[in-house]
């Protein structure tokens, strides 16, 4: 049949008899299997029809919707509810298992755990960090990290790394630790101070000509630029062993002694202990810190109050703990209403944010107008990817011009404005990334039709859409999602946000990052 | 900083296979002519993924991957049985299989589709939505729909062609909007 042209009303009508008819006739069976062969419009048609017949099949059969009849709304996550697998996907999985294995708990176990992975292979945490600077090629860690086993390396400033033993060491730049195990790391080069309380009794820090053996509470280390080693102990008690574990000098509080070859001579030496960076002084650093970059960031916010692209500027600053209005920075622009969150500590202590918990919890918005171009960029801090999309902002429903950006239980962000287009990402986003203040922002640019994707500064996916429509917002929400008349599952948004940002102009990649970097709190 | 793969490889690879199954019965579907033979089949691709978890590749296309196992499952069983099983040749099928690849799946899609084609089955009118529900959910025949709504097969056969049209160009335009 490839001389004539497609007869859409007789493919149909194969298409019928395949679907519903039972079994096909030889002679329709050529006809259907010509029309495919040789009409493009033909495969359109029936891979359309042939994916909605596999669709009702499975929604009605249980495949998909266990739920039930159509049109009703599809049962909401159970809150805490861990699983997102429905029946028939259990049904696969434990048939799976039946076929392979002798013993099921393995993959229902799997199947059962939270959607981000759990971590790590970690031996220590970066409690406190005050201006370090990493070598080109060096790990680069930020504060509230698990620290892998492998080479520590800083050119300059103070870290706080608590073993998860339960002892505590500051390291002061430049230096090179090398990190063994959750009781013992090898000081190759610079200076330390460990804190031993009594359950980490036994830590270790080895140097190039012997081990310190901590036995309780504290003592200083260094390696000189000579490459001899010192310690000090500023309390308690320690032991100084060869390589082979045998003891060479017990040190009590107040002594020190320095390496001083060839062999394993140790010479007395004055106690300097005092001179290392300790604890408390690498915290009152760390808040000082804290307290500068958040008065840098306070005299920077003002761009966007001032800039009058500013839609909506969000800076959680100057409100009190029982306000339930959320103020706008831009002049003139519409206030947000805060329904259930709370207001909490932000990015740095002194700063506003607020907490999303519970399934309610959310940020009211109405927003005139109609725009051409966006960005929407949010400070954020993730406890839990807990739905299948979680809310960053959302218009009411999906109408036409309508601006949606979410974060998907895989780590994906999301980013779609109604009949124009939609871009995922890859997942961007895993475990390491709770717990920590996040910097996210999307922009959509008219001239170019891009959708633009951006994590902590950096582009991480743009794609041009094809739609036309005006960006338009209206009624909408931050943290949350109100579906309007469709039925959907609960979007809502697990975690903290201290500054959001919507503008009408697409902000260039170097705008991007010029607002993380001037926000980074890790910095 | 984040440590490289802490994804154990099962629970990521169970979790794309699930998110998977839909459409890879959508597919099977299509390669294959009918829903019962890509219920078997799928079965089997799914036994075949598990057995070849460690062949795939975490990070790179998994239903690229998950598609080109079911269609060697398809094409297998394809051949195990008898010709009148068959709706289409090789060359049909080959053509079938080549143009699906070019076509960009969505990794988030699923879902968004599932909501539409609820929204459209809530929007049809009880009467054809109650066509479709005894189609699809009693599976029933022709036949057996043509005696309880009082008309002629052919008639009922063009009305659930009909309905099924209609639900297409109404999901269609739900996914232009494409709920992200």
């Amino acid at each position: 049949m490839s001389g004539d042209p497609f007869d859409r009303k007789q493919f149909l009508h194969l298409l019928s008899a395949l679907m519903d008819g039972g079994q096909l006739g030889e002679a329709d069976r050529e006809l259907l299997n010509g029309a495919v062969r040789d009409f493009p419009e033909a495969r359109d048609l029936y891979r359309r029809h042939m994916d909605l017949h596999a669709r009702l099949h499975l929604d009605y059969s249980g495949g998909l919707a266990p739920e039930g009849m159509p049109g009703e709304a599809p049962k909401q996550d159970k809150p805490g509810s861990t699983s997102r697998l429905s029946p028939p996907v259990l049904a696969i999985a434990a048939a799976l298992v039946a076929t392979l294995f002798t013993t099921s708990i393995f993959l229902l176990n799997q199947s059962d755990s939270g959607t981000v992975p759990d971590t790590t292979n970690g031996i220590a945490v970066l409690s406190e960090s005050v201006g370090l600077e990493w070598p080109e090629s060096a790990p680069k860690w930020q504060r509230g990290d698990a620290i892998a086993p492998g080479l520590f390396e800083i050119e300059s400033g103070f870290a706080q790394i608590e073993f998860f033993c339960g002892a505590t060491v500051v390291v002061e730049g430049p230096a090179k630790l090398e990190m063994v195990s959750v009781s013992k790391a090898v000081l190759h080069k610079g200076r330390l101070s460990a804190f031993v309380p009594e359950p980490a009794k036994g830590f270790v820090i080895a140097g190039p000509e012997f081990d310190t053996v901590d036995l309780g509470t504290e003592f200083a280390m260094s390696i000189n630029d000579d490459g001899k080693s010192e310690v000090h102990v500023l309390d308690g008690e320690v032991e100084l062993r060869d390589k082979q574990g045998s003891l060479l000098r017990q040190l009590t509080a107040g002594k020190s002694v320095k390496h001083d070859g060839p062999g394993l001579n140790l010479l007395e030496i004055e106690g300097q202990g005092q001179t290392f960076a300790g604890r408390e002084q690498v915290v009152r650093m760390s808040g000082q810190r804290g307290e500068s970059r958040l008065s840098e960031w306070r005299r920077y916010r003002h761009k966007f109050a001032d800039d009058a692209d500013t839609i909506v500027y969000f800076d959680f600053e100057d409100h009190a703990m029982w306000d339930r209005q959320l103020h706008n920075a831009r002049p003139d622009g519409p206030d947000g209403a805060i329904v259930g969150a709370r207001w909490v500590t932000g990015r740095w202590p002194g700063k506003g944010a607020i907490e999303f918990k519970r399934v309610s919890d959310r940020v009211r918005l109405d927003i005139p107008g109609e725009y051409r171009s966006l960005t929407l960029a949010a400070w954020i801090r993730i406890e839990g990817l807990d739905r299948r999309y979680n809310a960053l902002f959302l218009t009411d429903g999906w109408h036409k011009g309508e601006p949606h950006w979410h974060i998907g239980n895989n780590g994906q962000l999301s980013f779609g404005i109604s009949r124009v287009g939609t871009l995922h990402t890859e997942p961007l986003l895993d475990s390491g990334d709770l717990g920590r203040w996040l910097h996210l922002a999307v922009t959509f640019d008219d001239i170019t039709r891009e959708i633009r994707h951006y994590r902590d500064g950096k582009l991480m996916s743009k794609a041009a859409v094809s739609g036309e429509a005006p960006i338009t917002i209206g009624a909408s929400e931050i943290g949350n999602w109100q579906p309007g008349e469709a039925a959907a599952r609960v979007r809502s948004f697990n975690g903290r946000l201290d500054e959001f940002l919507l503008s009408k102009r697409a902000f260039t990649s170097d705008e991007i990052y010029d607002h993380y970097i001037n926000g980074d709190p890790y910095r | 900083m984040k440590t490289e793969d802490m994804n154990p490889p099962d629970e990521a690879f169970i979790r794309q296979l699930t998110d998977w199954q839909n459409r890879l019965f959508g597919y099977l579907v299509t390669i294959l002519g009918n829903v019962h033979d890509a219920h078997d089949v799928l079965q089997e691709t799914n036994v075949v993924m598990w057995r070849k978890m460690d062949e795939f590749e975490p990070g790179s296309n998994f239903g690229a991957w998950a598609k080109r196992c079911a269609q060697f499952q398809a094409l297998a069983f394809l051949r195990d049985k008898k010709r009148d099983r068959h709706v289409f040749d090789e060359e049909t099928l080959a053509r079938l299989i080549e143009e699906d690849a070019q076509l960009v799946d969505s990794a988030s899609g699923d879902e968004e589709q599932e909501i539409a084609l609820r929204e459209c089955l809530a929007s049809l009118p009880d009467e054809q939505r109650r066509l479709i529900r005894d189609r699809y959910r009693d599976q029933l025949s022709v036949r057996e729909l043509a005696g309880r709504i009082g008309k002629k097969e052919s008639a009922t056969k063009m009305a659930l062609m009909r309905i099924r049209e209609s639900l297409l160009v109404c999901i269609e335009g739900k996914l232009k909007e494409v709920n992200p």
